[in-house]
């Protein structure tokens, strides 16, 4: 419990108070202030981890998110969460973290036998093996390689923590709160842009919270602090620390990932933040160096150190090595050390003099560095702690993200970023001005420049830092295992290997031997993988390219970005103006896209089938009431009414009078049926048109397209109407009777109110109706039409008047039953998009008298061609049989494992409850020239072939005449 | 350079360790550098695996290996790199099936036709159906695939959970699932290692292939095709074929013709990997999502086109909220998972959904394209099938539905009755 | 995206719908055959460069708004800075 490596003093750290953790089970401490990194390694825990491929111990390299190593799982209090940074985990108390990829424990791990094996398994061993037997990949070799593949393990559970979205927008958005941030956000703020900025870590400062350093005559550190205090007090700003910008997208968004106080509403908040100028002020990853064993915990980046030393009052090791190419580095990393007290014990100018690395003999940390002297003599130091650097790389991923493309510099010996990349300018460390006054000056420079662009403030000429020179560190090379990406194991022979194979695009070497694609994203293995690509082809860095940075810029948990949306909330579910009576009349629903429909409802004691077959019966023998409100209803009106409505359907309608209406086809512009449904003519220049519920969206579209693009000279005004109804069809012989009680404002005999008419008034003297004789069942039925906040009313009028018949409500799936014994149409199953008029069997609906959409690409020849599938009905020629749905036509018998030459398919099969045997629609290639063929309907699936006949698709009165009652 | 010899040497296990013990120093390049010949038989532009198996089977089954392969950037840089490697062949309408079909049946004899592990691994593709209607639906499609030879089962919700253990069935879903289409011959393959597995092979078989070559224009002399003209200069050709997904309305351009397609955005992305829970592809069709687990560990998400044209190789985040939303519904879990990445490729969407392939205006000119989010898993039967185009001179049966007549004719495959709206496909 | 709808301004994509290349239909005045046609919808091959298209702002204005946008930047003419 005790923190042996805590140092006496400093950090910013809250020593009064102590934080209780779990490693892998041992208890733990830390102060507020620690990331699980700094805690764990003020308990003595440097190794944390084994890696990917060779289970080699792995402890810290970094102490922020570049990490590539201390990869771990921990729950608290919202479930296990695997592969989290130990150094990106704002350590809080009760954190159960345990260590990952290891087997039977973090110190003796059975899995890094795999390191037998050698060069065996160097860069894509995998393709060139695994080959034999034929099957055996994946029956054996796969399963295996599965199983010991992977870092964590998922909690199975579903996450109980909330999340949240939400948009923002600003005139200047800073990324990133070191020096360049602070002073970019300050300078935007102080000249009045409105301003956000935002900062991964959750305090404001970046490399100021570590780094030695003087601003404006103070400690760095005390400035970042005065700096926040009074951003904090400007309204025109935003401050959101603990908020990663991870990805930057088209016009200026930025999307940010937000992590909240625990306890709070929500766990986390996706920010989707658009900006007019973005200062990308991310800094730069300190670049490790490439020498043997350099992946032995204890080597550690030396802006790493610093930081426990400095900003955790950590100290990661005893004894230290320092090998920093920079002197200016190295110069600050040796006084940080001896200021707390650490001895080093050699110093070296160049980290590739270092020749490999010695490692405790059961858990293979690091003891000793071997290095070459000054003289090239052979030196070795025992030492805990290495730390390395081989310089600096920019974090320009966000600018690179957007197609940006970086550009490897020679002097800078890093990839730099364009200076614009849409409304994204990198500042300071992010394209390669590293200097503590040059990332000042950057920041300032920038956020003016931005305002000037923004026209926020006259534009003024501010020169920006110079770009920093860095030495070049050549990767070591010779004896043992030296990496290049520590998280994949992907070593500076494999990349050598990959090369030599042909792998040599940056691409190809990239996924060949997984370089940069572990968690960290490569964030301290490119440039070393770059240089090394070099090397091995012989050409310069900057011929080498780089890969496609893609977001998140470091990883997002995933219940970030759905947010809310989640279970049942995941989309809006429409129910209609019914729902609630239904609700109570014991209704079952149905999900179908959008909405929630009847599906049926029950009596007590009945299941689905018998309920079904009660209401096709109750509206085949008296009557019964259904939802149509999720239809669409579009109203058209203006003199050219009439004109454009005839160019929408292929049928004839210059013979449809007003108060009349008539079943309608919409064609596709390429001819293929759209949709169907009715066209109520209600006067001369006012049109209702209905679509079905599928369709209703892409119809209106449709409808608009053809208005405002090209029928835009017409005089008439669409309106969509279809929320403003709601429709109760009522159905059965009764249905007149009954609407004759619900006495209508007008005259509702047969020879007053025909089928296919429409009339518009009030039911019993008060409620506005409007009521279309159309019929989807064959029965006698009419819809009635209220506005739809009167739907209550009439439902209540409805189902009492209707007692008198014994009305019964039905749902989708009588309906269903009903239009099948109809041989209707259904949008999905027969329209299913690649049906011309005739294969619906409805030629005769379309007009040779004017042109329409669809009409001319309808006449190209393969729609016009024999053979192709009709719409008929099957009948079991034993009337007995149950016909089974997604059967397929054939006129053979099923013989199994044969391969039947396919006639056509059902579409629906039932057994009809009111001809009392199973019949069946579907397709047939020239269907209707076979009527009383004999065929069979296979389905293998269900095992039955069953022999049918073919008739017309209507099997019930097939005259239509109980429409007229 | 390298001569084309260098790469005789056969992989095996055998050789992996003597390799080793040489200090892997003895591999030699997959594919020989070489400088082009004036002229080719063949050309085949664009190094995706399409093209590269078209190289390998002109060389293969017809002995053709007068040939020069493309690529205007790295081999498999296009589409090959960033699809999401499922294969299967559950489609209802004839043609699709059929094609798709034939592809599987190669798959599984793939790596030791090249003598490459492209890791077939037919782990199950498991589509699931949202209500019973949509079941229905599948049980045609299932049907269809059994009576043209293939296997397919419909599984109910039971059935279904034994089948995928951690799928989740019982809490509050925006849209319940009522069962799933399973072809268990349906799996993933190693997109990668198809592109280097063909290369590698046309490369031994004497075929060349030319990386960072695009072709700029084609010389056409009375409606025939002569030459392609690349910065290494022109190259002549008896025959050359279009196969650069989605570039091909560029490259028609080129040659001047249109195409009936939109290059629309597809994206994809992988979480950090963990241990394997899920072993099969799945697919959630209330809005596209399919998820399936690599062997690293990383769950692999796609999702449906961003909806609207696109060259640029990168989409917008709403589809992927969208995708991650609905893979969610399916695995909660994943809530508590990371995005570890996620990037887009150019689909190149024509006015059926499905691909164009044979003749074009340009005598001479072959055309493979319009394969959308959809080609990886057709690779080898196009190879095949095209190669054998070329070769013959006639087209065989599988690939006659996919002329580019067909949208003059309308003899439509459109397997989603989509229509002409390319960027809804 | 954020796109310029020139009457409710610059907006999210989400509220948009695509609806492809502008294409140039024949009249419906039964004049054209099915090869003008033919040539009109599926001659929409695009190669590139700043070409103009329709959309329709459904959760804004309704209106199909024809925009000119380059297929490799995705940068609309007239884009607001
Ligand atoms: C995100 C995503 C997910 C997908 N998921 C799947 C899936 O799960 N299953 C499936 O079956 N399909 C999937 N696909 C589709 C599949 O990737 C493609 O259909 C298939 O890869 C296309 O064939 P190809 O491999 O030859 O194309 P590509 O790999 O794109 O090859 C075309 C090549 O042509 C080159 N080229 C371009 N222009 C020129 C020129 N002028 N000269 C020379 N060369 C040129 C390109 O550089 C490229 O390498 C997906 C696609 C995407 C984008
Ligand atoms: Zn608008």
């Amino acid at each position: 419990m005790t923190q042996p490596f805590r140092l006496p003093q400093g950090g910013l750290i809250d020593r009064a108070r102590l934080i209780h953790f779990t490693f892998d089970g041992a208890p733990m401490t830390g102060h507020p202030g620690d990331t699980l990194a700094s805690a764990l390694l003020a308990c003595g825990q440097r190794i944390v981890a084994r890696s990917l491929k060779y289970h080699r111990p792995r402890g810290f390299l970094g102490a922020g998110l570049e990490d590539p190593s201390a990869l771990v799982t921990v729950d608290a209090g919202q479930g296990r969460i695997p592969n989290l940074k130990a150094t990106e985990v704002q350590l809080c108390d009760g954190m159960i973290v345990t260590s990952q990829n290891n087997w039977p424990s973090l110190q003796r791990d059975v899995g890094a036998l795999i390191q037998i094996a050698g060069r065996g398994i160097s860069a894509g061993f995998y393709y060139k093996t695994f080959m034999w037997p034929r099957a055996a990949w994946y029956r054996w070799y796969e399963r295996i390689i599965r199983a010991i593949a992977g870092h964590g393990r998922i909690d199975a559970g579903a996450d109980p923590a909330r999340h949240d979205k939400r948009q923002a927008f600003c005139e200047i958005l800073v990324i990133g709160s070191g020096p360049t941030g602070l002073a970019a956000a300050l300078t935007a703020a102080h000249g009045g842009a409105t301003t956000i900025i935002v900062e991964a870590d959750f305090l404001l400062g970046g490399s100021l919270l570590w780094d030695q350093g003087q601003i404006e005559g103070m400690p760095a550190r005390e400035w970042a602090e005065d700096a926040a205090r009074d951003l904090a007090t400007l309204s025109n700003v935003t401050v959101m620390p603990r908020s990663l910008a991870f990805g930057h997208y088209d016009h200026g968004q930025v999307l940010v990932a937000q992590s909240c106080d625990a306890g709070g509403a929500v766990q986390s908040v996706l920010w989707k933040i658009r900006a007019r100028r973005i200062i990308l002020a991310s800094g730069a990853v300190e670049r490790p160096a490439v020498f043997p064993g350099n992946d032995r915990p204890g080597v550690m980046l030396a802006s790493a150190v610093r930081t426990y030393l400095r900003r955790y009052g950590v100290a990661p090791g005893r004894r230290a090595v320092i090998a920093v190419s920079d002197l200016e580095e190295r110069r600050r990393t040796r006084a940080d050390l001896e200021a707390a007290g650490l001895r080093v014990v050699a110093e070296l100018d160049d980290p590739s003099r270092i020749s490999g690395t010695s490692g405790g003999l059961i858990r293979g940390e690091l003891v000793a560095v071997r290095y070459r002297g000054e003289d090239g003599k052979r030196l070795r130091a025992g030492a805990d702690l290495l730390c390395v650097s081989a310089g600096w790389t920019p974090t320009a991923h966000l600018a690179a993200q957007m197609g940006g493309h970086l550009t490897w510099d020679q002097g800078a010996n890093c990839l730099l970023p364009a200076g614009a990349t849409g409304p994204m300018r990198p500042a300071g460390g992010a394209r390669g001005a590293l200097d503590l006054a040059g990332c000042l000056a950057d920041g300032k420079a920038l956020a003016h420049r931005a305002m000037g662009e923004l026209e926020l403030h006259v534009p003024m000429v501010v020169p920006l830092a110079p770009v920093t020179p860095q030495k070049t560190v050549k990767p070591g090379t010779r004896g043992g295992k030296a990496f290049v990406d520590l998280q994949n194991d992907v070593t500076q022979a494999d990349v050598q290997q990959a090369v030599r194979e042909g792998y040599d695009d940056v691409e190809l070497a990239k996924r060949y031997t997984t370089l940069g694609m572990g968690t960290d994203q490569g964030k301290t293995s490119w440039a070393n993988g770059i240089v090394t690509l070099a090397e091995a082809l012989g050409r310069p860095a900057s011929a080498i390219g780089h890969t496609t940075y893609r977001p998140p810029y470091s990883p997002v948990q995933i219940g970030t970005l759905i947010g809310a949306e989640t279970g049942t909330a995941m989309t809006p579910t429409r129910r209609t103006p019914f729902h609630r009576v239904f609700a109570a009349a014991g209704c079952v629903f149905q999900t179908s896209g959008d909405w929630l429909y009847a599906r049926y409802f029950p009596l007590a004691g009945e299941d689905m089938a018998e309920a079904i077959r009660r209401e096709v019966q109750a509206v085949r023998r008296s009557l019964g009431c259904v939802d149509m409100s999720t239809l669409g209803k579009f109203e058209i009106r203006g003199p050219d009414a009439a004109r454009f409505v005839e160019e929408l359907y292929c049928n004839n309608l210059s013979t449809l009078k007003p108060g009349r209406l008539r079943y309608g086809l919409m064609l596709r512009e390429d001819g293929l049926v759209f949709d169907d449904g009715t066209i109520c003519c209600l006067a001369a220049d006012h049109y209702v048109l209905s679509a079905t519920t599928t369709r209703r969206a892409s119809v209106w579209r449709h409808l608009q397209m053809h208005r405002q693009l090209r029928c835009a000279g017409m005089d008439l005004v669409l309106t969509d109407v279809s929320e403003q109804w709601a429709a109760l069809a009522i159905a059965g012989p009764e249905a007149r009777a009954l609407l004759r009680a619900l006495a209508p404002s007008f005259a509702c005999e047969s020879a007053d109110f025909p089928f296919a008419a429409i009339r518009g008034g009030t039911l019993g003297g008060d409620l506005p109706v409007r009521v279309l004789s159309v019929s989807f069942s064959g029965e006698l039925s009419y819809e009635l039409c209220v506005p739809a906040g009167y739907s209550e009313a009439l439902w209540e009028r409805v189902m009492t008047a209707g007692q008198a018949w014994d009305i019964c409500p039905y749902g989708l799936e009588a309906l269903d039953v009903l239009r099948i014994e109809k041989g209707h149409l259904s949008v999905g199953t027969e329209i299913d998009g690649r049906r011309t008029p005739d294969d619906l069997g409805l030629s005769g609906l379309v007009s040779t008298k004017k042109d329409f959409l669809g009409r001319a690409l309808l006449a190209r020849p393969a729609l016009q061609a024999d053979g192709r599938g009709q719409f008929v009905g099957l009948t079991p020629v034993d009337r007995a049989t149950a016909l089974p749905f997604g059967a397929h036509l054939s006129c053979e018998p099923y013989v199994a494992g044969a391969q039947p030459a396919l006639e056509g398919h059902l579409t629906a099969a039932v057994v009809s409850p009111t001809l009392g045997h199973p019949i069946a629609i579907g397709f047939l290639r020239n269907g209707r020239a076979r009527m009383g063929e004999r065929l069979w309907a296979h389905s293998p699936l269900a095992g039955v072939s069953v022999e049918v006949e073919v008739g017309p698709a209507c099997a019930f009165d097939p005259k239509g005449e109980r429409l007229h009652g | 350079m390298e001569s084309r010899e260098g790469n005789r040497v056969q992989y095996s296990g055998a050789m992996v360790i003597a390799k080793a013990l040489g200090r892997n120093r003895g591999w030699r390049p997959i594919v020989a550098a070489r400088e082009p010949n004036a002229r080719y038989d063949v050309v085949v532009i664009g190094g995706g695996a399409h093209g590269l198996a078209v190289a390998h089977y002109l060389a293969a089954r017809h002995g053709i290996t007068n040939v020069a392969v493309l690529e205007a950037g790295w081999i498999g840089s296009g589409n090959t790199a960033r699809n999401t490697a499922i294969v299967r062949s559950d489609y209802l309408l004839d043609a699709s099936f059929r094609l798709k079909h034939f592809a599987l049946g190669l798959w599984e004899g793939l790596a030791q036709e090249l003598n490459f592990n492209v890791m077939y691994s037919p782990r199950g593709y498991v589509d699931l159906a949202h209500s019973d209607g949509e079941l229905e639906h599948m049980t045609l499609r299932a049907n269809a695939m059994v009576l043209r030879g293939a296997e397919a089962k419909v599984l109910d919700r039971a059935a279904l959970q034994a089948r995928v253990p951690c799928l989740e069935l019982d809490a509050p879903s925006r849209y319940p699932i009522s069962g799933a289409l399973v072809q268990e011959k349906g799996g993933v393959v190693r997109h990668d290692a198809v592109a280097w597995g063909f290369a590698r092979q046309a490369s031994r078989q004497g075929v060349d292939i030319f990386q960072n070559c695009p072709v700029e224009g084609f010389e056409i002399a009375a409606g025939r095709l002569q030459a392609v003209l690349t910065p290494k200069g022109r190259i002549a050709c008896g025959q050359a074929v279009i196969s650069v997904a989605g570039q091909s309305a560029v490259l028609a351009g080129h040659a001047g013709f249109e195409l009936p397609l939109t290059p629309v955005n597809v994206q994809a992305c992988v979480t950090e990997p963990v241990k394997p829970v899920l072993d099969c592809v799945i697919n959630y069709n209330a809005g596209l999502s399919y998820v399936s687990q690599t062997d690293k560990g990383e769950f692999v998400l796609g999702g449906a086109t961003d909806g609207y044209g696109s060259q640029a190789r990168r989409g917008s985040f709403a589809r992927l909220e969208d995708v991650l939303a609905r893979a969610a519904q399916m695995f909660p879990f994943l809530s508590r998972l990371r995005l570890m990445r996620h990037w887009s490729g150019t689909a190149d969407m024509t006015m059926d959904g499905n691909a164009i392939i044979g003749e074009t205006p340009v005598a001479g000119l072959m055309i493979n394209a319009g394969w959308g989010y959809a080609g990886f898993k057709a690779t080898p039967a196009v190879g095949w099938t095209l190669a054998e185009r070329l070769a013959t001179g006639k087209s065989p049966d599988l690939l006659l539905p996919f002329a580019l007549e067909r949208f003059a004719t309308g003899a439509l495959i459109d397997d989603a009755g989509i229509g002409p709206y390319p960027w809804l496909h | 995206m954020l796109i310029p709808c020139p009457n409710c301004g610059p907006r999210a994509e989400e509220e948009f719908a695509f609806g492809g290349p502008v294409r140039e239909l024949p009249p419906l005045d039964g004049t054209a055959d099915a090869k003008a046609w033919h040539r009109a919808l599926h001659g929409a091959g695009r190669a590139g460069g700043a070409l103009p298209e329709v959309w329709y702002h459904h959760a804004g204005c309704e209106c199909w708004v024809t925009l000119r946008r380059d297929l490799a930047s995705h940068a609309f003419e007239k884009a607001p800075t």
